[in-house]
């Protein structure tokens, strides 16, 4: 069992992770965008921060860096959508940054369980 | 000394016999011999009104306006000699000199002897000088027809080279008008793409790993296989979604330097083992080897392969060609894909050129727009030449289209050169893999 910390500003993809990583035993905490989840961070220990990159309020890659700022060791996975902003290269900085694993959307159960599976076991 | 000395009054004479000079006053300051004959009394210092009437031109006695009308037809009554005229000039021969060159306006033999005239008293005309005037005369005005016609001729070349340059000056003008139209059109399109790719592949995720959470929930049974279906038809649109992207140019991977032959063999390769014999696949590239571009070689593939694809379905059953070939070439600019200006420079040139039933002037100028398709439903998505367009854009190249129905189809795509053959042999790390036709 691990704390996660899912951002991302559509419920809809708050809902099914948390339904997925739950029903793999995990504990999930739910934030609406980058401050939300920045507080949520800050409140309490997380083992894996899963956040989406294109948000309102702060984005994913501002997040990434305020987060890596107050915990350098922070397990992090970047996921995107893709397409606005040529968002392709927006993981590929994160990456960069410090983003242990990106994620293209859209996710599958296998996906995102592999790759929590893998940030926690520290093989990226 | 007389003021008309300096002229070579005798000369004058001689050729002018009725000349007469007047200085600023309008006094006679001298005269030839003939006019002494013809004007009784006529003396030195005489003011010019005495002894004459100006009839043309329409000026009054004066110095200044008699100067002026100097290129003008002089016609002077003579009050002694009723009836009488003098034609001729008045020139400024020094200043505040002028003189008189002409002679009595001869209109009948009868009328000279009645005012005491003969031949003799007119200027000598000899046969040969007259003879050497006319032919000088001609040479002149001969030499000025063939400088003229010269002048018109070059004027003439200049205009015919200026009209063609504006003409083509405008057909240019068209054609990168219309080609930025087409990008500009292309481009929102792609921008409508991407964007709403973005929030489909946001919508798919609760669609996918809730649907698949549910189904591994579920004992086996008809139920679960409904679900499995559901998760089937979930990555089917992810594709579809991912291609729109690769459009939309939101997908960019990894660029290095990639030698274009090799590209081509890669591809012609594995098309050969996948089109029917009755398409005969030639690639015409030896003579371009050493081309280096920098682009992504899985996306250069793509493309060749996406366009294989088209032509197969073109030529469908039949017999038919399909032709690959790479050439260097020069571009002077243009519009690029992406709707910039394509700088001028060295390009690389892929054409790729089918025998296939060829594309109807209406539908060519939306092969490129996403999801423009005139295969059958299921046959296509009208992606895969959106796809080639937005490799092409991705890579600040060009893409061009020509096709006649019934002939074929050819595709022109040039890319900016790396390097050349001529430039220092580079090893290169290109490595032609295969990808799937979509």
């Amino acid at each position: 069992m691990a704390r996660l910390l899912v951002i991302d500003d559509e419920a809809l993809v708050r809902r099914a992770l948390r339904r997925i990583l739950e029903g793999a035993g995990h504990q999930v905490t739910e934030a609406a965008d980058g401050a939300a989840g920045m507080i949520a961070f800050l409140a309490a220990p997380q083992d894996v921060v899963i956040c989406d990159m294109v948000m309102p309020v702060q984005d994913g890659l501002a997040t990434l860096r305020h987060m890596l700022a107050a915990c350098p060791t922070v397990k992090f996975i970047a996921m995107s959508g893709g397409g606005r902003s040529s968002a392709g290269s927006l993981l590929d900085v994160a990456a960069r940054v410090g983003a242990r694993v990106t994620l293209d959307k859209p996710l599958s159960k296998a996906t995102v369980l592999d790759a929590v599976t893998g940030v926690l076991a520290g093989t990226p | 000394m007389s003021r008309d000395a300096a002229l070579g009054a005798r000369e004058i004479a001689k050729v002018f016999p009725f000349y007469f000079t007047l200085d600023r006053t309008l006094r006679i300051v001298a005269h030839g011999p003939s006019l002494g004959r013809l004007i009784p009394h006529l003396a030195v210092g005489q003011p010019f009104d005495q002894v004459f009437a100006i009839n043309r031109p329409k000026v009054r006695a004066e110095f200044d306006e008699l100067a002026r009308s100097q290129r003008a037809l002089v016609l002077l009554e003579i009050r002694a000699v009723d009836g009488l005229l003098l034609k001729g000039q008045l020139v400024e021969c020094e200043p505040d000199l002028l003189i008189f060159l002409g002679s009595p306006w001869v209109t009948s033999i009868k009328r000279l002897q009645n005012v005491g005239l003969s031949f003799k008293d007119f200027a000598i005309h000899d046969p040969i000088s007259d003879y050497l005037v006319l032919l000088q005369a001609q040479r002149t005005s001969l030499d000025d027809a063939s400088r003229f016609a010269a002048q018109l001729e070059a004027s003439n070349r200049t205009l015919q080279t200026a009209y063609t340059r504006l003409e083509s000056e405008v057909t240019r003008r068209e054609r990168t008008e219309s080609e930025l139209r087409h990008a500009q059109r292309l481009n929102s399109l792609g921008q409508l793409a991407s964007g709403a790719a973005h929030e489909f592949n946001n919508l798919l995720t609760p669609m996918l790993c809730l649907t698949q959470e549910v189904r591994d929930d579920l004992p086996e049974g008809p139920v679960r296989d409904d679900l499995d279906a559901v998760v089937e038809a979930c990555h089917r649109a992810a594709k579809l979604i991912a291609n729109m992207l690769t459009f939309g140019r939101g997908v960019e991977g990894p660029r290095s330097r990639v030698e274009l032959t090799q590209i081509v063999h890669g591809a012609a390769h594995l098309l050969r083992a996948t089109i029917p014999t009755t398409i005969q696949l030639t690639s015409e590239v030896s003579a371009a080897r050493g081309l280096i571009v920098r682009a992504e070689p899985t996306q250069l593939n793509q493309v060749l392969l996406n366009l294989a694809a088209n032509a197969r379905h073109a030529i469908g059953d039949a017999h038919g060609t399909i032709a690959i070939g790479i050439e260097a070439v020069h571009l002077d600019g243009g519009t690029a894909a992406s709707g910039q200006a394509l700088a001028a420079g060295p390009y690389a040139r892929i054409t790729f050129t089918d025998t296939g039933c060829g594309i109807a002037r209406a539908a060519l100028d939306h092969v490129f727009d996403p999801f423009f398709t005139t295969k059958g439903v299921g046959e296509g998505t009208g992606l895969g030449l959106s796809i080639v367009h937005g490799i092409v854009a991705n890579h600040g190249g060009r893409i061009q289209v020509e096709s006649t129905v019934g002939v074929g189809t050819r595709f022109t795509i040039d890319l900016p050169m790396l390097e050349s053959p001529h430039d220092a042999p580079a090893e290169t790390d290109a490595r032609g893999q295969p990808w799937p036709v979509c």
